[in-house]
């Protein structure tokens, strides 16, 4: 094993690439631990933050205290939390209302006001009753109109001011402001595991099938390869558009497609494979030995096909998160609720022109990177087991 | 020969067809001529004897190995009638336990073994399958078998590419006789080993013959191996048998000139170089062999009736056979 690892480490470059697969196979498997945030929590995140340029703080709301006021005798008080709220009948129908907290406030608001009552110095909300101050920190005149104060009942919210925190978004924030990082960590994750399951199942439908073509020969070795040189002359995203089209969206789908589009490769490298096998005298002694076909073709076939298989499987995840990430970002792929790097960088694509470029360059930076590095290992691993190239 | 043969064989054949597949058929229909095909065994028969030790000779592509492969119920035949211990080849492979009692030693040690499984699966897997011993003893089978051939048990969780040519030939013996064969078929077991090797596993496999009681049958283009080990020999050319003789009586008086070509092209004494098999002439194509009597074109003795005619194998005496027209002048 290690001799095999230094080997392979002889090209620097393949060395590198292996350790940013092996990395992004970690952010796959441990996305939730990895990741700053979790972009499904709506919690987490805030419109506020939305669209915010790389590198950018994110910002925490002030505390926000309310209460509901009547000045039944002319005057009230009420205290909530850190603020102490004040109203006073300053003159027939009108109140004053003053706000005292630690600090400057950041908004005043007063809601619950009838129609023909008006605050100084306020804007009113365009529907609700609701009246934001200009100047958050002076006392608030409030004309109450036909309605005596006694009556009213008013709710005051004091917010205090906004302030940036220590978070920090290192590839900004997307039109939701969720954290591109973690969204795209995430989005790692589920093309990682969509990639590696497809080409996994690709490979175990495959090699059942070029097992089989070899084992029997004849008339069943000419219809499995029969069908897997159809299946080579369409276009394999083709293939795929075709089988979400007719089967919907989904994980289980795009698993589908994707041993739909990739079964025969393995079927043909297994076939080739199993064939000069079989020549082999340890196949006439097992059957000599009186095992079953299934136990030959698993027990003593399949595990000399594996070193070609596993150069194709490594080659072959690259393509199949190539294959899903082409088919979300054309609509067809995963649903809304897994993001996938390709649907994020779908999602980006709208406001490249925006100039909110970071929304769908950096999962297409990770996506690249993804796939070229994963294609590099199993060139690596191809020619290490390719005999004629060593020295 | 008072009790039921080991082996009795009656007229086995196989044919391998060349062409295959649509295109070739139509073309054959179009211009008429006949499917190219090689009649690799050609209506052979004989018996061997539980206990016995039969050698196969011959020329490179005479048909040994198809014959060898068709005793061990791995390829089909093509005709004739094969009887194991009285029973149909048939009958007995269908029963796994029956089948078992007959077993191969390959030729080539680098390919008869898996290269991705430890000792201990490929001597132990089919005892355990086949329920001959439980699980939990196949370590101590396995220990016991390795040996009776002569390997320690260090070799148990080792792989195969860690032995030498004669070790990995050892291996695979123990893993035949894991499964308690009858009748061992040597397909040129030696063939591919030095002659110090080649000469220690011979030794071997005498051991095991005389311990076990085991039927062999020895296949070897090296005539002294054959003349040291071997009770009977059968003289195979392109397919079919030509002659049939117990070992001492083939040496001292072989019958069909054939033979005589073989043995004249033997060391004398024995030396330390290989004695292969060197026979004057070109060995005829088994695309399209002869007619008649398949040596006449080598054949000093050949008269017109030798090309018209396939020799029946005659009997000579009570013990041997040989087939050729005119096997009292020769010898
Ligand atoms: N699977 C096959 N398909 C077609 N022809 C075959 C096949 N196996 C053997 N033959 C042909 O049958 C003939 C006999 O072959 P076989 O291997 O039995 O010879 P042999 O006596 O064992 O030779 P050698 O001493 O070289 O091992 C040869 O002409 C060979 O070409
Ligand atoms: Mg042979």
């Amino acid at each position: 094993m290690t001799g095999f690892l230094k080997e392979f480490a002889e090209s620097r470059m393949a060395a590198a690439c292996l350790a940013l697969s092996l990395l992004f196979a970690a952010c796959a498997l441990f996305a939730p631990f990895i990741a700053p945030m979790n972009p499904y929590d709506l919690r987490a995140f805030s419109l506020d933050d939305a669209r915010l340029p790389p590198g950018s703080r994110q910002v925490e709301k002030g505390g926000l205290f309310r209460a509901t006021l009547s000045a039944r005798e002319g005057a009230a008080e009420e205290s909530e939390g850190a603020a102490t709220f004040r109203l006073v009948e300053e003159a027939p129908g009108r109140l004053l209302l003053t706000v005292e907290t630690e600090g400057t406030l950041g908004a005043l608001r007063i809601l619950g006001l009838p129609r023909d009552a008006s605050v100084e110095g306020a804007r009113r909300h365009p529907i609700r009753s609701e009246w934001t101050l200009a100047d958050p920190t002076a006392p608030a005149a409030i004309e109450t109109g036909a309605m005596t104060p006694a009556v009213l009942n008013l709710t005051v919210e004091a917010e205090l001011p906004a302030t940036a925190t220590d978070t920090r978004f290192a590839l900004g924030t997307d039109s939701y402001g969720r954290d591109m990082l973690s969204a795209i960590i995430y989005g790692i994750r589920i093309s990682f595991i969509v990639g590696a399951i497809g080409a996994v199942g690709s490979m175990a439908v495959g090699s059942a099938l070029g097992l089989a073509a070899a084992w029997f020969g004849g008339r069943v070795d000419a219809a499995i390869m029969r069908l897997a040189g159809f299946q080579l002359s369409i276009p394999s995203l083709m293939v795929g558009l075709l089988t979400l089209t007719i089967l919907g969206k989904g994980v289980d789908k795009i698993l589908i497609a994707i041993i739909l589009i990739q079964w025969t490769v393995f079927a043909r490298t297994t076939r080739s494979v199993a064939l000069a096998e079989l020549r082999s005298d340890y196949v006439d002694a097992a059957r000599g030995l009186r095992l079953s076909a299934v136990r030959i073709n698993l027990r003593h076939i399949l595990p000399n096909c594996l070193p070609p298989l596993l150069v194709i499987l490594t080659i072959n995840i690259a393509s199949a998160i190539t294959l899903e990430a082409s088919l979300s970002f054309l609509g067809v792929g995963l649903p809304l609720t897994q993001p996938s790097l390709g649907m994020l960088i779908a999602n980006g694509y709208e406001y490249m022109f925006s100039n909110l470029y970071w929304i769908a360059i950096f999962p297409g930076i990770a996506l690249m990177l993804m796939v070229v590095s994963i294609n590099v290992v199993g060139d690596r691993l191809r020619d290490m087991f390719n005999p004629q190239l060593k020295r | 020969m008072t009790s039921v043969p080991m082996i009795a064989a009656h007229e086995l054949s196989k044919v391998f067809p060349l062409e295959r597949g649509l295109w070739s058929a139509l073309s054959r229909k179009l211009s008429g001529r006949p499917p190219r095909r090689v009649q690799a065994v050609d209506r052979v028969s004989f018996e061997v004897a539980p206990g016995e030790t039969v050698g196969i000779v011959g020329e490179s592509g005479c048909g040994k190995s198809t014959l060898a492969k068709m005793l061990a119920g791995l390829s089909g035949t093509n005709g004739g009638e094969l009887l194991l211990r009285g029973r149909p080849l048939a009958e007995v492979m269908s029963d796994p336990r029956q089948a078992l009692k007959v077993q191969m030693i390959f030729q080539d040690p680098q390919s008869s073994l898996n290269a991705r499984m430890k000792v201990v699966d490929i001597v132990g897997e089919a005892p355990v399958v086949h329920g001959l011993i439980p699980r939990a003893e196949k370590e101590a089978r396995v220990r016991a078998m390795l040996e009776r051939v002569g390997l320690g048990p260090e070799a148990l969780h080792r792989y195969p590419h860690q032995f030498s040519g004669g070790q990995r030939q050892r291996i695979g013996i123990a893993r035949a006789l894991a499964v308690e064969p009858e009748l061992l078929i040597c397909d040129e077991s030696v063939a591919a080993l030095d002659v110090s090797v080649q000469a220690q596993i011979i030794n071997l496999l005498m051991e095991l013959r005389r311990d076990l009681g085991l039927t062999m049958l020895f296949i070897s283009h090296d005539l002294s191996v054959i003349r040291h080990i071997c009770d009977r020999v059968i003289v195979m050319y392109l397919g079919r048998a030509v002659e049939i003789a117990p070992t001492d009586a083939l040496f001292a008086d072989p019958r069909h000139p054939y033979t005589r070509m073989l043995l004249a092209g033997m060391p004398r004494i024995s030396t330390e170089r290989r004695a292969f098999l060197e026979v004057a002439g070109e060995i005829p194509s088994p695309l399209a062999p002869p007619a008649g009597c398949h040596f006449h074109p080598r054949c000093q003795f050949r008269t017109e009736e030798c090309l018209a005619q396939r020799p029946p194998l005659d009997p000579v005496d009570a013990r041997r056979s040989a087939a050729c027209l005119r096997w009292r002048e020769i010898g």
